[in-house]
């Protein structure tokens, strides 16, 4: 299978602070990758890279076979985006956003209206279709925003923390959709949350970051095997161990997972985690000045 | 061009969700009203008064379209210069402040038709504005009906108007731009009303200065270049002037969006 994303080297520097540094993983399409890490890791930074909404400050981005930077509209195209806030018009109403965003996403004008009833249905925001934005609840506003994500069908969902402030019942509701998403096999998603449960059920493979750099992407098996002898740890285990590694040092754990990388389950990138390999020694002195 | 509408149409459909559009329009009906009634006032006592001094002046300048409708349209031009930041202030900083920019910059529309989108509609609501100053000429060609026909000359009405609207096109085009710079609205507003003052008031600044400081200070004022389509004639320099204004607001609107990545 092709692969959907490739990331490769990927770094962002704002001024001195940097942000992503060398950040190397891919995705096959349909696989559901839970993006873990602690606030200000640089999860939200480097899906913005992934949507075109911020250039990197070096490294390569390619959704599709396309490449971000050379041609981002076809990138666009092919990617939903759900950012941390829901990009919502408070004076539209729901029906009246979601057209204005099929519109925007080139739908033609037939498929508009039942690309937007299919989204409302699938987010249940028919009910409130005729209501304001700025009326509606925190809930019923992220629905609105992942309304907007699904139109069109990307092949690419990229969540950022879909459930962050939500009620637990709206948490559900919210789980359940992206879990029907899934299911359909016709998006690759990225999901960045702090709920970890929720990367177990939804998931195949997690990628963990902390000040930037990776510390470990694999499936939940692959992080079994290496890090707690294949015991049938959870993942909060897998990724307090991750993030708190003695020595915090982010590379030692890159090398484990480049030396565990033959024993993972084939579509488990044993690529990507060579990537890793490679790039550990150049990283270094990126990041000491 | 289709994702450029799309935008319009957004754009349209917000400020008419919102007052502030007909709140704008009912300050510009009062004002214009003000002044129509001003002006009409000052002209019946001229006439007034030609009508004393009939046996020494000869009174056929006196007429309506000089002595009342220009006027009344040349202050609409103030009047846009104070309108224009309350349209154009929210236009893109409202966008960044509500986070919404980060949907159409990761939506596949390009930089230049999100400006143009947003232009677009900016001009059209500030010509909607300045167009209630067009109850003037028309009251008073119903009015001024008389022996020789309508009291109002058409032809240059038009020509004012037209200058009228060029003025609008360049004040939304730099609002934009001031607009792009900012996420706060009251900051787009303050400044574009700074930059438009300045530069409906620089000639009288420049008026008073000697040298290339006046010269420069003349070329740069707008009711020095609004002056040639108040009498109905257009002048080329004029064109230019608030072409160049059009185009150098939206091409730095453009480079501030694209410039938005670069942070």
């Amino acid at each position: 299978m092709p692969k959907m994303i490739e990331v490769q080297n990927l770094s962002k520097h704002f001024r001195e602070h940097v942000a992503v540094s060398d950040l190397t993983f891919s995705l096959e399409a349909g696989e559901i990758l839970g993006f873990l890490g602690p606030n200000g890791a640089g999860k939200t930074t480097t899906m913005r890279m992934l949507t075109g909404y911020m250039p990197p400050t070096d490294g390569t981005i390619r959704v599709a076979g396309f490449d971000v930077f050379e041609e981002p509209l076809e990138v666009k195209r092919r990617i939903g985006y759900l950012p941390e806030l829901p990009p919502v018009y408070l004076d539209m109403t729901v029906r009246g956003y979601l057209e204005f965003c099929a519109r925007l996403k080139g739908l033609r004008r037939k498929a508009v209206k039942s690309e937007v009833d299919r989204a409302e249905e699938a987010t249940r925001t028919a009910d409130v279709e005729e209501r304001l934005i700025g009326n509606l609840s925190k809930g019923y506003r992220q629905r609105v925003g992942l309304a907007q994500a699904i139109l069109g069908s990307p092949p690419v969902l990229i969540l950022d923390e879909p459930t962050v402030g939500l009620d637990p019942v709206q948490i559900i509701e919210v789980r359940e959709l992206v879990q029907s998403l899934a299911k359909s096999g016709e998006h690759t998603i990225i999901l960045s949350t702090h709920i970890l449960h929720e990367v177990t059920e939804l998931c195949q493979k997690a990628l963990v970051i902390k000040g930037g750099r990776m510390v470990g992407f694999d499936t939940l098996e692959g992080f079994r095997r290496r890090l707690v002898d294949g015991r049938q740890a959870s993942l909060e285990e897998i990724y307090l161990r991750l993030i708190e590694a003695p020595g915090i040092d982010p590379l030692s754990g890159e090398k484990t997972a480049a030396e565990a990388s033959p024993q993972v389950p084939p579509e488990a990138s044993p690529e990507g985690a060579e990537k890793n390999a490679g790039v550990d020694s150049p990283s270094e002195p990126s990041a000491s000045p | 061009m289709r994702n450029t509408l799309s935008i319009a149409r957004k754009e349209l459909s917000v400020y008419f969700t919102t007052p502030l559009p007909y709140a704008l329009f009912a300050v510009a009906t009062v004002f214009t009203g003000f002044f129509l009634v001003g002006l009409i006032q000052k002209f019946q006592r001229l006439c007034q008064l030609a009508g004393q001094l009939g046996q020494y002046i000869d009174a056929s300048f006196l007429n309506l379209t000089d002595f009342v409708i220009l006027p009344c349209i040349q202050q609409s031009g103030l009047l846009a210069a104070i309108a224009a930041p309350f349209l154009s202030m929210r236009l893109i900083a409202e966008e960044k402040r509500q986070r919404t920019f980060e949907l159409l910059m990761t939506a596949p529309v390009r930089s230049v038709e999100l400006v143009i989108g947003k232009y677009v509609s900016g001009c059209l609501i500030l010509a909607l504005t300045v167009a209630a100053t067009f109850i003037a000429p028309i009251l008073l060609d119903r009015f001024s009906l008389g022996v020789q026909g309508s009291g109002v000359d058409w032809s240059t009405v038009r020509v004012a108007f037209a200058g009228l609207l060029l003025w609008t096109a360049a004040a939304m085009a730099l609002g934009l731009f001031i607009s792009a710079l900012t996420d706060s609205q009251a900051v787009a507003a303050i400044i574009s009303l700074l930059v438009f003052i300045l530069l409906w008031v620089c000639g009288w600044v420049g008026q008073g200065s000697e040298g290339i400081v006046g010269t420069v200070l003349g070329y740069l004022s707008v009711p020095e270049h609004l002056e040639g389509f108040m009498k109905g004639i257009v002048r080329l320099q004029d064109v230019v002037y608030f072409s160049s204004l059009v185009v150098l607001g939206l091409f730095l609107s453009h480079r501030a969006v694209e410039g938005q990545r670069w942070v």
